[in-house]
């Protein structure tokens, strides 16, 4: 997998608009939890990173994209719900930072994997409730309620004619995505492909039934919303919602064609299902998971310098995690740093992998490690980053994505030979 | 039927083609111009319909404007079913 490049990075959420604006929440650990007022009707606190309140049109403008571009993405999204919004503002951001905007490429060797299934809940449930008649549900509706209305959306906007789709893996659809995408690249059907992370604009239902199983945080720190997501503490108590989108745009090496500096290569992946329905994490998935990664990449435990870990601020999962990873690891767990990216942007769900895949080529670019919030008393020893960044020489990083449904996913990734600087 | 009935009707409809179709020049709304002329495609016309009569709380089967063939028309059909349940 080494053959495929990283060319283009796009990101919007609770840290703002922008790349820059995740590497500098990132590097200060400053997270934007809070109280949501948005579910009156549970009867529960909900705390969360919520995506930053925008307007569209000047969130576009702020890209300085070339102005036929901009038009074209105005009138797409002009009118589209949020998570399409976002997704365009993500992908717009990466498309021009892989230097798309000026070059020529064939449309057929273009394509994007969207990250995310069931992803219009919100908006369904917005569309809905205020309809004093069902005949006038609004006829975009139609279009608007399929996760493929980000593809067709993007392609629009991008005259892009290659194999697109939309894949699911729960929690671990950022890098099932990235997998897919990769495969697509390896295969000679698509040059350059999008991976986009749609944003998780949940309904009070989910939020109701994510609570009923358990499953959703801060019961304990409902009164200090910024010490609720707490990955790999003792005082972890379920996943607390984060809201972002982000992009990530891959390309074969064989069709770069100038030394572009690239943020990065995938270097290997493990996905393996743990043939389990529930909502429980693994152990023995986890682990294989890992193992195949490494296996892909012709890589060992002592190779990796850096584990972006799913620490997802659930007490079985956070176990279960640190577990394999020390069965796999062993005797280099001192060596391996340990950050948990959920602990600062919350658990964005469907783009939850391709957020900290974004937060890794970060890191490894400008070569520190950014703080684990929250984390007094660690559940179990590891080379745990403390509250604080550190300046770090990373070259070979793991990301981990574990899904409901048994879903275990790992990716490598390696660092480029130019590294991109944000600072 | 009053006056202001038909005024409120067109005042609504041409709203929503203005919301639903921004690029349109707003002098060449007029009565006897169409939707599709005015540039909206299949789903643009039902959304402008349909949002209209959201907004006079109105209910009638999208079938009933498949023969207008201009605002005049839509306008007409909207105020007549208006003028029925307000009388």
């Amino acid at each position: 997998m080494a053959n495929v490049s990283i060319t283009g990075l796009g990101a919007i959420g609770s840290f703002g608009q922008g790349i820059s604006a995740l590497q500098t929440s990132l590097y200060q650990g400053k997270s934007h939890f809070i109280l949501s007022p948005l579910f009156p009707e549970l009867d529960f606190p909900v705390v969360m990173a919520p995506i930053i309140e925008f307007d569209f049109q000047e969130a576009l403008q702020k890209l300085n994209l070339p102005k036929e571009l901009m038009l074209r993405a105005e009138k797409s999204g002009r009118r589209a719900p949020l998570t399409i919004q976002a997704s365009l503002l993500a992908v717009l951001e990466a498309w021009q930072q892989a230097n798309l905007t000026e070059r020529n490429f064939c449309p057929e060797r273009v394509g994007v994997v969207v990250a995310g299934n069931n992803t219009t809940q919100g908006y369904r449930t917005r569309m809905t409730s205020s309809l004093a008649e069902l005949s006038h549900l609004s006829p975009t509706y139609a279009l608007h309620f399929m996760d493929t209305d980000q593809i067709g959306t993007i392609t629009e906007v991008l005259n892009i004619h290659g194999e697109s789709f939309s894949v699911g893996g729960a929690s671990a659809s950022g890098n099932v995505a990235l997998i897919q995408a990769s495969r697509l690249i390896q295969q000679g059907t698509l040059d350059i492909c999008l991976v986009v992370g749609v944003l998780a604009d949940l309904s009070a239902f989910e939020l109701q039934a994510f609570y009923n199983i358990g499953a959703l945080g801060s019961r304990t720190f409902k009164e200090e919303p910024d010490k609720a997501c707490r990955p790999f503490d003792v005082a972890h108590d379920g996943f607390i919602l984060g809201q972002a989108s982000g992009c990530v745009i891959l390309q074969s090496l064989s069709s770069k064609k100038n030394k572009e500096p690239s943020f990065g290569y995938l270097g290997g992946a493990g996905f393996v299902l743990d043939a389990n329905r529930s909502a429980e994490s693994n152990y023995q998935g986890e682990v294989k998971a890992i193992q195949q990664a490494l296996q892909q990449a012709a890589l060992k435990p002592c190779d990796i310098n850096y584990i972006n870990t799913h620490g997802s601020s659930s007490p079985l999962g956070d176990t279960t995690e640190i577990t394999a990873i020390t069965a796999v690891f062993e005797d280099v767990m001192d060596r391996v740093w340990l950050n948990a990216t959920k602990g600062i942007i919350g658990h964005c769900l469907w783009s939850a992998g391709i957020l900290e895949a974004i937060a890794t080529l970060l890191q490894i670019n400008d070569q520190y490690l950014h703080p684990n919030l929250n984390l007094v008393h660690p559940i179990h020893p590891g080379r745990f980053v403390g509250q604080q960044p550190i300046p770090a020489e990373i070259r070979t990083a793991i990301s981990h994505s574990f899904g409901f449904g048994g879903i275990n996913t790992s990716v490598i990734f390696l660092r480029g030979e130019n590294n991109v600087s944000w600072h | 039927m009053e006056k202001g009935l038909i005024e409120t009707v067109w005042n609504k409809l041409k709203a929503a083609i203005i919301e639903v179709l921004p690029e349109c020049d707003e002098q060449s709304i007029t009565l006897h111009n169409s939707l599709k002329a005015l540039g909206a495609n299949s789903i643009d016309r039902a959304e402008i319909i349909i949002l209209t009569l959201r907004r006079l709380n109105l209910k009638i089967p999208l079938i009933e404007f498949a023969q207008a063939q201009n605002l005049k028309d839509l306008v007409t059909i909207f105020s007549r079913v208006l003028d029925e349940v307000d009388g």
